[in-house]
């Protein structure tokens, strides 16, 4: 990554971080805090973690286990919402 | 396969390791959130708002700072990834610092994990809320002083190859408290 690419991306970091933390304090749902915590690992992910351009076996391992955290999360929000 | 690939192979499957082990814990948060939502959103506004969000930004800037010792270290400047990754070490502590001070407020107000809880009641599910947030943020702290120690021993070995590992685990930990921050500190709307 180049060092502008690296700067940018703290900015838009910090930027994400203060409008969530606004948007909060309005009182914007969880939906919306979510959302950009999402924005945000993202973020860190593609750019500080260089997982647009690894190998693909480190793309899949990441992808995996976000895939693996979405679906225990699911199955604990559908338990309480079918119970 | 190379050294390297060995290497940055395994550091990811540690990194989904720990992905997977906080799972769990997310999994219990939505799901007691779910049932506990009046008490969880009251949870959330006890917390110190001003040390989640200051301690938010101190780990998005040791982020920065590891990832520009990488950028500068492959650009052959020792000096200057010497420096960012002393800051990521001061950085790092300020984060444990807060979260100490916040932790011993909410003891002496008797917010505490488990059946000794005697701090606000929000009804049903409000000790279940700082159970989870004692046990998620500190398994977060804990990761955050393995971090320390792996940052200041490539800080002290100055191996190219180490750096590159151990900034990867640092980002994971803050890609962690960047979900940790909304759940504990931001979602108090139902």
């Amino acid at each position: 990554m180049t060092g502008r690419t690296l700067i940018v991306t703290y900015a838009a970091l910090v930027a994400l971080a203060l409008t969530s933390w606004l948007t909060a304090s309005l009182g914007a749902g969880t939906g919306v805090a979510l959302a950009f915590a999402a924005a945000k690992a993202l973020a860190i992910a593609l750019v500080f973690m260089e997982l647009a351009r690894a190998h693909a076996a480190d793309r899949a391992i990441a992808a995996i286990a976000v895939f693996f955290v979405a679906l225990l999360c699911a199955g604990a929000l559908a338990d309480v919402a079918f119970r | 396969m190379s050294d390297e690939r060995r290497y940055r192979l395994a550091i990811w499957i540690v990194i989904a390791s720990e992905t997977l082990l906080f799972a769990g814990l997310f999994a219990l948060y939505a799901s007691y959130r779910a049932e506990y939502g009046h008490a969880f959103s009251e949870g959330v506004r006890d917390d110190l708002q001003w040390i989640g969000g200051t301690n938010t930004l101190v780990l998005l800037t040791s982020s920065f700072a590891i990832a520009w010792a990488v950028h500068a270290m492959r650009a052959g400047r020792a000096r200057t990834a010497r420096r960012c990754l002393e800051l990521v070490i001061v950085l790092g502590l300020a984060f444990l610092a807060l979260k100490l001070v916040e932790w011993g407020v909410h003891v002496h107000d008797g917010v505490v994990p488990g059946v000794a809880y005697s701090g606000p009641d929000h009804g049903p599910g409000t000790s279940l809320f700082f159970t989870l947030y004692f046990a998620m943020t500190g398994l977060h702290a804990l990761h955050v002083v393995a971090g320390l120690a792996l940052v200041t021993w490539v800080r002290v070995s100055q191996r190219p190859l180490a750096l590159e590992l151990v900034a990867l685990y640092w980002h994971f930990v803050d890609a962690i408290w960047v979900f940790l921050w909304p759940m504990f500190y931001l979602m108090s709307s139902s």
